[in-house]
């Protein structure tokens, strides 16, 4: 793709006079592009030239000014003043910004447009930017090339394709009204989020861009949910009405044992999309409702107190091509265990009171088979369960009894409690859970501190935000006077940091360091942070509307760069303005 | 009587020849008057003085000008002004800095100028005059700027003194002018911030930070913020600005701090007016959904999230287990959620000091016109269905 900034630079930029109320609407517009080469070496001479629409026959006088790019020489001004075009010879690498002043015969107020040029010096490298606006606005992610030098580039406008509002209207097969939540996902558009829209009323206005799937999802809980694949935002009408089709019942019963299980929640999933929900009888029927074919997905959830676990049964095999009926779900008779003990600091002695416990087994093997015809399908367990130890730290007892559904292996989650020291942290324990007597004894970890300190390419101390991003939570530090930070984290996980000066005009490009693991109490190396050159503009409409809270990143698209991995990342301002850093080559 | 008219004519004749022999036979000294331009009395190092000769001979002869300068510096050393550029050097050589009628003398150095025309016509007689004018150390400009440097998201609708006291500002002079000595870090010029108001200083972050001359930074700065202020407290902050030689110009920062107020979310997706959600219910795959706030705004930049969970819309909710940030990716096994059953999603936004005043359930407009309100902290709650 062509750099939206080659384009920027040879776009006209025009300007039109009397945006007060009450001024009489202008009637001439003032243009200035650049003719010749969009972006210019440099040593090139540019000739920039003004049109002013709606002024045939009258004389205009123009005046012109250009700036030169950041520390460049010289700064021209007052040139060409009097002439419909200007010629300049640009020195050096950069953005060079444009103004040009019109006054046309009879007007009182002159007409004024202003254009950047960027100039190249010939050793710029291609770089990358992906634009995510806030999923809120409907609007898709976008890619867009630039090439960066040794010289900051300023005005810059990106752009993102729109998006377009249409009325979705959702009917069963009666043509009623349906009221659904509808989702959004999009295709083939990295970065971009799911959206949904609550149809209360069955219809609504809802933003569409892109190609993407839609899934709706009735909330009448009778309706079977559809999915419409691969629609177009551009070939919808802006009325679009969606007819649900009746859905294909898939109907059988859940048993534990020979007994029928009553209350079990069972689901289908075809091509990931969900069925009704069924909630068994007493005799253990249930019947789902399925508006897609292909290979299905059986989801089981036994009532809470049976203390099974949930049954997922997905097997290549298993295809769904219309109604079904007769599916025999049955629970296989495992023998329940129960477990109790306690919780601990990570000194292993002072009882954690209040802390959270999670045990998860996902893989529960032999829980039971569902019968389909001649056909015999096995399905695994997945059970999770949630506790909290008690004032002396102790779990599984009395009302908390805590019943695992079978012998072997769980993993155990363990999270301080509110009134934990603040350097207790976040533990993972595996234990193997016996038959009979499982008193288990679980502790916290201690969190780890991770400092380290922040300088310029030239060794002085920066004021920076350093961002910790890891597997359960985001933390913030910013340095101190000498440049150092000083973190408390979870310890044995992985984890990134974005280090980003504070100070817009300190010239130095952040770093993103990733794949990180905290393994003890570590003094980081010292973090150096390159000399950077800035990319600042602002994020648009093709309309021209600012588009805010846009995630920008940026990486270096040519393997001569040291590194092709996200260098800055900033989030648009409210009227779409942004600043990029990477390092100055 | 006609040889009395006759003898007068004769001697008038006579006297008319006579005095034509005078006038032809004696030159006359030119006059020499100098014109300063309006801004002499102003002027400083790096100025110019425009300089205009009137020079008038009563012969009508053409004449020329020569113009000579020196000046005594502040030290009382005299130096000559050589070229017309105003370089400086002691030289016995009496040297002519300019020839033309006017010109404009460069200002390189404080002191006494002494300018001296000397007008000669062309048969050698001249005439000098000669002019001083004073040149003066003049007085730096001091303008100041204050800049947030925490990311204070409606800081510009608070009005420009009224600013948040847990803020974190920048008084900047990086545009201020000095004339005549110009401005250089760490070089001619001290700037000095002193609090003049309130009696005790409720900043825990007041330092003056050094220049950094590798950033093109002309002048030191100063940072302050941090302040916990339970009602608006007027702060007044003196900054004075000297250069070398005396000049001194005092300005005073006046801005009134503000008690911290809570943040407020104002977009999220799903949206705010979304009320239920459907989330997938793909144990297996763990397909889910992201929940994310896309707008906040706050006076103090120092948000924290805090997502929780509970069965029932009123509560109690249980803070999640992952507290990721400004977005959190919640599928049906990390949730604990059970197919076809709700689970009630909640996040709430806390700033600095931590504490959650009550709020009516359900309100959410915390920000009316430009105001951020201060009367509680907001949340937004979602029905999530799990199918």
């Amino acid at each position: 793709m062509r750099s939206l900034l080659t384009i920027f630079a040879g776009l006209l930029f025009c300007c039109a006079m009397g945006d007060d109320a009450g001024i009489e609407a202008p009637t001439s517009k003032l243009s200035i592009g650049i003719s010749g080469l969009a972006e210019p070496m440099v040593g090139a001479t540019v000739n920039m030239v003004a049109t002013v629409s709606g002024a045939l026959g009258l004389q205009i006088e123009y005046d012109w000014q250009v700036t030169g790019p950041k520390g460049g020489s010289p700064i021209i001004t007052a040139v060409g003043s009097g002439k419909k075009e200007i010629t300049f010879i640009v020195d050096k690498a950069g953005s060079y910004g444009v103004t040009c002043t019109a006054l046309v015969e009879g007007e009182s107020k002159p007409l004024v447009a202003s254009a950047w040029v960027t100039v190249l010096s010939g050793t710029e490298l291609p770089y990358q930017v992906q634009i995510i606006p806030p999923a809120s606005s409907g609007l898709p992610p976008t890619t867009i090339d630039v090439n960066v030098g040794k010289d900051d580039l300023d005005g810059l406008t990106w752009q993102v394709p729109s998006g377009r509002q249409v009325t979705l209207e959702v009917r069963n097969e009666a043509g009623e009204l349906l009221p659904s939540i509808v989702q959004l996902i999009p295709v083939d558009a990295a970065g971009a989020l799911t959206r949904q829209f609550d149809l209360s009323g069955g219809s609504g206005d809802i933003l569409v861009s892109g190609t993407f799937d839609l899934v709706v999802i009735p909330k009448d809980g009778v309706s079977a949910p559809q999915m419409l694949e691969s629609q177009s935002a551009v070939s919808l009408d802006s009325s679009w009405k969606v007819e649900l089709k009746a859905g294909m019942p898939i109907s059988g019963t859940i048993r534990r044992g020979t007994t029928p299980l009553a209350d079990a929640a069972v689901a289908v999933r075809i091509a990931g999309v969900p069925s009704t929900i069924s909630k068994t009888d007493a005799s253990g029927n249930f019947s789902v409702l399925s508006t897609s074919v292909g290979q299905a997905t059986l989801i089981v959830t036994p009532p809470a107190d049976s203390g099974l676990p949930v049954a997922v049964l997905n097997d290549e095999t298993l295809q769904v091509k219309g109604s079904t009926t007769d599916w025999k779900f049955t629970f296989s008779e495992l023998q329940a265990v129960t477990v109790s003990g306690a919780v601990k600091y990570s000194d292993l002695t002072t009882p954690a009171a209040q802390a959270r416990l999670v045990f998860r087994s996902e893989s529960i093997s032999g829980v039971g088979e569902l019968l389909v015809g001649e056909t015999t399908y096995a399905a695994t367990g997945r059970y999770r369960r949630e506790t909290l130890s008690d004032a002396q730290g102790g779990w599984g007892m009395g009302a908390d009894l805590i019943s695992l559904p079978i012998a072997g292996s769980y993993a155990v989650d363990i999270y301080p409690g509110d009134s934990a020291p603040a350097h207790e942290g976040h533990s993972s324990q595996e234990v193997v859970v016996q038959q009979d007597s499982n008193d288990i004894d679980l502790s916290l970890k201690r969190k780890a501190s991770l400092s380290g300190t922040v300088v310029s390419y030239d060794n002085r101390a920066v004021s920076a935000e350093i961002l910790f991003d890891g597997a359960n939570a985001q933390l913030r530090a910013v340095t101190d006077d000498d440049g150092a930070f000083s973190l408390q984290v979870d310890d044995e996980q992985t984890y990134g940091l974005r280090i980003r000066p504070i100070f817009a005009n300190a010239s130095l490009a952040p770093l993103m360091l990733s794949n990180l693991v905290v393994d003890g109490n570590k003094n980081l190396s010292e973090f150096q942070l390159p000399q950077g050159v800035s990319l600042s503009g602002s994020v648009e409409t093709v309309q021209g509307l600012a588009v805010p809270n846009s995630v920008i990143r940026i990486w270096c698209a040519n393997s001569d760069c040291p590194s092709q991995e996200t260098l800055d990342q900033v989030t648009s301002g409210a009227d779409g303005s942004f600043q990029l850093w990477v390092p100055k080559q | 009587m006609r040889v009395f008219i006759e003898r007068s004519f004769l001697l008038a004749a006579l006297l008319v020849w006579g005095s034509c022999l005078y006038w032809a036979g004696i030159n006359h000294v030119p006059a020499a008057e100098i014109i300063f331009d309006e801004g002499v009395d102003g002027v400083a190092v790096n100025g110019a003085v425009y300089l205009t000769a009137i020079g008038t001979d009563p012969d009508e002869d053409r004449v020329t000008y020569r113009w000579y300068a020196e000046v005594v510096d502040e030290e009382g050393e005299h130096h000559t002004v050589i070229d017309i550029y105003g370089t400086l050097g002691k030289t016995e050589e009496r040297r002519p800095v300019s020839t033309a009628t006017a010109f404009s003398l460069q200002i390189k150095s404080r002191g006494t100028y002494t300018v001296e025309l000397v007008v000669s016509d062309t048969l050698g007689a001249e005439s000098t005059r000669a002019r001083t004018f004073e040149v003066k150390n003049q007085a730096p400009v001091l303008e100041l700027s204050r800049i947030r440097l925490d990311n204070g998201d409606i800081d510009a609708t608070v009005g420009e003194n009224d600013v948040p006291g847990l803020g974190h500002y920048l008084l900047s002079a990086a545009k201020s002018t000095d004339f005549d000595d110009g401005l250089g870090c760490n070089a001619n010029h001290t700037i000095s911030f002193k609090l003049l108001k309130p009696a005790m200083n409720p900043f825990t972050l007041w330092k003056v930070v050094k220049c950094d001359a590798a950033a093109n930074e002309v002048l030191d700065k100063f940072e302050f913020g941090r302040a916990s202020v339970s009602e608006e407290t007027d702060v007044e902050i003196e900054v004075i600005l000297s250069d070398l030689h005396g000049g001194e110009t005092t300005k005073i920062h006046k801005l009134t701090l503000l008690p911290n107020r809570p943040p407020c979310i104002q977009e999220t997706s799903p949206s705010l007016s979304q009320e239920k959600v459907w989330v997938p219910y793909d144990i297996e795959g763990e397909e889910g959904l992201t929940f994310q706030i896309v707008r906040l705004v706050d006076d103090v930049h120092e948000t924290e999230y805090r997502w929780q969970l509970s069965d029932s819309p009123d509560g109690p909710f249980v803070d999640s287990l992952f507290q990721p940030g400004f977005q959190l990716e919640l599928d049906a096994w990390s949730a604990g959620a059970v197919l076809g059953e709700a689970i009630y999603l909640r996040v709430i936004a806390l700033d600095g000091d931590k504490t959650m005043p009550t709020c009516d359930v359900g309100e959410r407009l915390c920000v009316e016109g430009n105001e951020l309100m201060a009367s509680c902290y907001r949340w937004v709650t979602w029905e999530v269905l799990f199918q």
